[in-house]
């Protein structure tokens, strides 16, 4: 999973960064390349099987929080 | 500035809307009164269709994130796009999980779901950064050959149907009615709500309400046909039971046994849905952040943000049972601020700023004629 989608990640910025992206102002280059390296991290700690915790999951604890009461029995 | 004509929106919004639910059976959870669900649902949204419509009407920056910053100040309005941007983008992988999860139950049980999600995602990065005009020709050409195949399926499924499976009507009495209800409000006709940044582009802006109307209504028939005859072809208990019920109702089909095993024709339509309600998702969040960032260019965050939307995707849940879970228990909860709370706060911003500006004209016109 690992080397498909960093093969998939370099192609993306790298075709990203030899088009339009070299035209651009500094401030759009920086926030490409901060979200293209939050991109390629994610990715690959999902790839070595370290999961964050799932949003789902947290939205779930939330909105029984604020309804009160438990949606799904376990 | 990109223009799309009423036919495209229609077609989008319609494609949008059938996308993953005429999959994966919203409402399904009222049995056989599943259409009752399915047409309370659509009526409970009608009234926010309007809202919605209003708020683009009465857009004269032809920019949503620009009347947002008009109507809210910089610091509010970046907020609320910064709960856009979170809506659309989880929007996005929920829908990637959706299609993921449903080639890996139908076909590929033994493929991971991240070969699956990648090429789609590849086509998706190339549609926005295509432009929504092409996206809306895309649609504009796709949706009535989905109408369709949609339609010939259940005209199909015609010898198979048993119309008393939807009987005995409303024998739980109206509450699973009423939930499931609020379930299909939630998913799929209130999460039109992301329209709001794509509609402003309409070449005529008050003909936004007419594609609303048009667009949800058309997704609405389809909708309640298909889920009637899921109901009528494999009864309510095994509608209950499985988990993609349109897939096995077409796979039933047999016309002389010249023509059956057609169930891909039920795949092809997802994936067309799928794709457009990825594009749109993918298209609003780069809209969103550029809009964050004060950026005029939105297609350069295209790949990034994909990459991490499919990403999003697979941390989402553990399996397919919590993934019906979610969408049945959950969601409507989650979706309710983004596709209620929000927009009326910015209608009721509309209206007082229409008052305000209209109290202005008439007092300089008065002091004109002094």
């Amino acid at each position: 999973m690992f080397l498909y989608y960093s093969a998939f990640c370099i192609a993306a910025y790298l075709y990203d960064a030899s088009g339009k992206l070299k035209t651009s102002s500094a401030k759009t280059k920086l926030i490409y390349w901060f979200l293209a390296a939050c991109a390629y991290i994610f990715i690959s700690l999902i790839s070595f099987e370290v999961k964050p915790p799932s949003p789902s999951n947290v939205i779930r604890f939330l909105t029984e929080a604020i309804i009160g009461k438990q949606i799904i029995k376990n | 500035m990109e223009k799309i004509n009423i036919k495209q929106a229609v077609s989008m919004i319609t494609l949008y809307a059938i996308g993953s639910a005429i999959v994966l059976a919203s409402g399904a959870g009222a049995k056989q009164d599943m259409w009752i669900a399915i047409s309370l649902g659509f009526l409970l949204c009608i009234p926010f269709l309007f809202c919605y419509s209003y708020i683009i009407f009465q857009n004269q920056e032809k920019d949503f994130i620009k009347q947002l910053e008009k109507l809210f100040g910089k610091i509010l309005s970046k907020i609320i796009l910064a709960m856009f941007l979170w809506y659309a983008f989880e929007l996005g992988a929920l829908v990637f999980r959706n299609f993921s999860e449903f080639i890996q139950v139908v076909s590929f049980p033994e493929t991971p779901q991240y070969y699956i999600v990648l090429p789609m995602g590849f086509i998706c990065i190339w549609a926005v950064r295509s432009g929504i005009s092409t996206i809306a020709r895309w649609s504009a050409f796709t949706a009535p050959l989905l109408v369709f195949l949609i339609l010939f399926m259940i005209v199909l499924s015609i010898p198979s149907m048993q119309p008393d499976n939807l009987l005995p009507m409303l024998y739980e009495g109206w509450k699973p009615v009423i939930d499931n209800g609020l379930n299909v409000f939630a998913f799929p006709f209130a999460e039109t709500v992301l329209f709001l940044f794509i509609l402003p582009s309409l070449d005529k802006q008050n003909k936004s309400a007419a594609a609303y109307i048009a667009g949800s209504s058309i997704a609405f028939i389809l909708i309640a046909l298909a889920s009637a005859r899921n109901i009528m072809v494999i009864g309510r208990q095994t509608v209950q039971m499985i988990y993609f019920p349109s897939y096995a109702a077409v796979g039933i089909i047999d016309v002389a046994n010249v023509i059956q095993r057609i169930e891909v024709l039920v795949s092809t339509s997802f994936m067309f849905g799928g794709f457009l309600k990825i594009s749109l998702c993918l298209y609003v969040s780069c809209k969103c952040l550029a809009g964050l960032f004060n950026e005029t260019d939105y297609k350069i965050f295209a790949s990034p943000l994909c990459i991490l939307m499919m990403g999003l995707s697979m941390i989402l849940y553990d399996n397919v049972m919590e993934m019906f879970s979610w969408a049945e228990e959950i969601y409507k909860y989650y979706a309710f601020p983004f596709q209620v709370i929000i927009p009326v706060i910015i209608l009721t911003a509309c209206i007082i700023d229409k008052r305000k500006s209209s109290t202005a004209t008439q007092k300089t016109a008065n002091e004109n004629k002094t």
